[in-house]
């Protein structure tokens, strides 16, 4: 494959994007999008994640043996994310409030383990952190624009907080705060996403 | 702390059979194993394998989980490697079970591409394993409760499949057609279910 | 080597799980007392805010010298086994730890009632994991304090004596549930109800 880094990472925000093109990496984006700040922790704990699995991933794609390729995959992503997960519980407890149900939700996260099971397995390791990198973003993208509706549309804040004249305005969609919610978002998200690449000459 | 509710042996576990597969049925109540269904639910053939693998998996990873958790795991101390072990495990069952589909059917192998290594991390199946943490199952009811949760989430995604299959879907307009649709039914079912929610409590 | 070959997967196996374990294990006791102060840490701090006690501060000193000046730790001795709870010296205010399963995990807590257990003070949670923006919010304040000043009716059956949720709005026993998050709500009240039923048991054999 010689694409160039430039041509992956363009690729895999937008024409390739794991959650709206590929279909990945759904379960976080219900959940975490209620809320700004939560959907901003758990991107950058996917980003993270994505990099540096892919990375050793790539690294170790030659030896590691077909029948078990899924087990080793999944123990490099868990040991990164258990590591990570252990250091901001000791040093940051109050941050580790915010994010410690999520944890689960990252190791579980479709998009690592099918980035590596499609990229990172035969392709470089350099490059392999940038489609890494590239695809943490494009999640992150479409995760923040769910979250810019339904965490004002659900609480009338944005990030904590509170909207200029809310009293006048605002009327809580509670199914906004539900996983409902997102789905209907997310579906709309789509379906915008989706007809935007394919009349733009994208594949259907 | 928590109390079993007393009722005949039995019926206590039909009780959970019922609770895991529908009023607490892990897609629609809670959210959890997505990404499968978006790809794969658009023929009913394919959905039902995909299924019928999702139920095999949970059953038997939820009893393993469980045995290891609490023989290996809590007498020395490790719980803090609990996601880790489980994830391994279910990974180890995955795999198995993807040389058995390569084998016995070509075409479904091909059908469920790389949605197979997918059920490793489908969060459904870490859930279910999760979820029995909490509950005061012995490993019966553990057994019961993953084979529920497993068939909870077959008879899902054979609802959107079926719903997927009758829908005409080259009447939609472009963007619309695939998950993006597949999201909004899914929404609205999962609406529905949370008329469920805490109906039975075991 | 051949990679295929079952000798070679078992030992690419077995070098990755310690590889790997070895770096999860490492990481974890080198945490292990940072996480111990952290965690008696957060314990003052929401003993200290159950019991509306006044502190110097916030620093972890300041919580740990409230709590141990005003608080005292009594052991109440059952068949089943030791059960602990809080006395503030000053207005003889019992707290109880309750603890139970929620929608996702394990919700514990601490609820603070009047010393003769008729009215609530104030209710603090130590743990829950439950979800953000919908469960997760009887953490807020909002909630917590729609608690303070209610009745523990115990005349009513065990399972009723406080309520969250459904049931007449004017109730003195009654709190608002959650909206979107009947599951947490309910879980909530179950064990608020368990714990203060098993607690009452407790508490006539002890003062006795």
């Amino acid at each position: 494959m010689a694409e160039t880094p430039g041509q992956v990472f363009i690729k895999d925000v937008w024409n390739d994007n794991p959650v709206f093109r590929q279909v990945l990496g759904i379960c976080s984006s219900l959940a975490v999008t209620n809320l700004l700040m939560n959907t901003l922790f758990m991107c950058g704990g996917v980003i993270f994640t994505l990099i540096m699995s892919n990375f050793t991933i790539s690294l170790l794609r030659n030896y590691i043996p077909k029948r078990i390729r899924m087990i080793v995959q999944v123990l490099i992503i868990a040991s990164y994310v258990m590591v990570v997960d252990i250091v901001i519980k000791a040093f940051n407890p109050d941050i580790y409030r915010f994010i410690g149900p999520y944890v689960g939700l990252i190791i579980t996260n479709c998009i690592i383990m099918g980035r590596a099971e499609a990229f990172a397995s035969r392709n470089t390791p350099v490059i392999s952190m940038v489609d890494g990198a590239a695809s943490g973003v494009g999640y992150s993208l479409i995760l923040i624009a769910i979250a810019l509706v339904r965490e004002p549309m659900g609480f009338g804040t944005l990030a904590g907080v509170v909207l200029p004249a809310r009293e006048i305005w605002w009327h809580q969609w509670t199914i906004m705060v539900m996983p409902p919610g997102a789905f209907f978002m997310l579906g709309i998200i789509t379906w915008f996403a989706r007809s935007r690449t394919e009349s733009s000459g994208g594949r259907a | 702390m928590d109390t079993l509710v007393t009722n005949t042996p039995l019926f206590t576990m039909f009780l959970i059979f019922i609770s895991a597969a529908f009023t607490d049925n892990i897609l629609l109540a809670r959210f959890l194993g997505m990404c499968s269904i978006l790809g794969v639910s658009n023929r009913m053939d394919t959905s039902f394998g995909l299924g019928a693998a999702v139920v095999f998996v949970t059953a038997v990873t939820s009893m393993i989980n469980y045995v290891v958790y609490n023989y290996i795991l809590v007498p020395l101390g490790l719980e803090y490697l609990k996601l880790i072990t489980f994830i391994i495990i279910i990974a180890a069952t995955v795999q198995l079970i993807e040389m058995v589909i390569e084998r016995v059917s070509e075409t479904l192998y091909y059908s469920l591409g790389i949605f197979l290594p997918l059920i490793t991390v489908n969060c459904a199946i870490l859930g279910v394993s999760l979820f029995m943490l909490n509950k005061p199952y012995n490993f019966i009811d553990t057994a019961i409760y993953g084979t529920g949760g497993g068939v909870g989430w077959f008879i899902a995604i054979m609802i959107i499949g079926g719903i997927r299959e009758k829908m005409d879907e080259s009447k939609l307009p472009p963007g619309l057609a695939g998950p993006a649709i597949t999201l909004i039914i899914i929404g609205i079912i999962a609406l529905a279910f949370t008329g469920f929610s805490g109906m039975i409590k075991i | 080597m051949n990679k295929e070959s079952p000798g070679y997967i078992l030992f690419f196996i077995t070098a990755v799980s310690l590889f790997f374990g070895l770096i999860i294990s490492v990481v974890n006791y080198a945490t292990v007392d940072i996480l111990k102060k952290n965690e008696a840490m957060h314990k003052n701090r929401v003993i200290a805010r159950a019991f509306m006690l006044e502190t110097e501060g916030t620093s972890p000193l300041s919580y740990e010298k409230a709590v141990s000046e005003k608080i005292e730790e009594h052991k109440a001795a059952l068949p089943a086994g030791e059960r602990i709870y809080y006395k503030n010296r000053d207005n003889g205010d019992i707290g109880i730890i309750f603890s139970g399963t929620g929608f996702w995990d394990r919700i514990t807590g601490i609820i603070v009632l009047s010393g003769d257990l008729e009215t609530v003070r104030n209710i603090q949670f130590l743990e829950q994991k439950e979800t953000p923006g919908l469960g997760a919010r009887i953490e807020e304040k909002g909630f917590t304090e729609s608690f303070k000043g209610i009745t523990v009716k115990w005349g009513n059956s065990p399972a009723k004596r406080i309520i969250i949720g459904s049931g007449d709005n004017a109730a003195e026993n009654r709190v608002d549930a959650i909206t979107g998050a009947t599951q947490t709500s309910v879980s909530l009240m179950n064990m608020l109800n368990m714990e203060l039923d098993s607690f009452r048991n407790i508490y006539q054999v002890g003062r006795e």
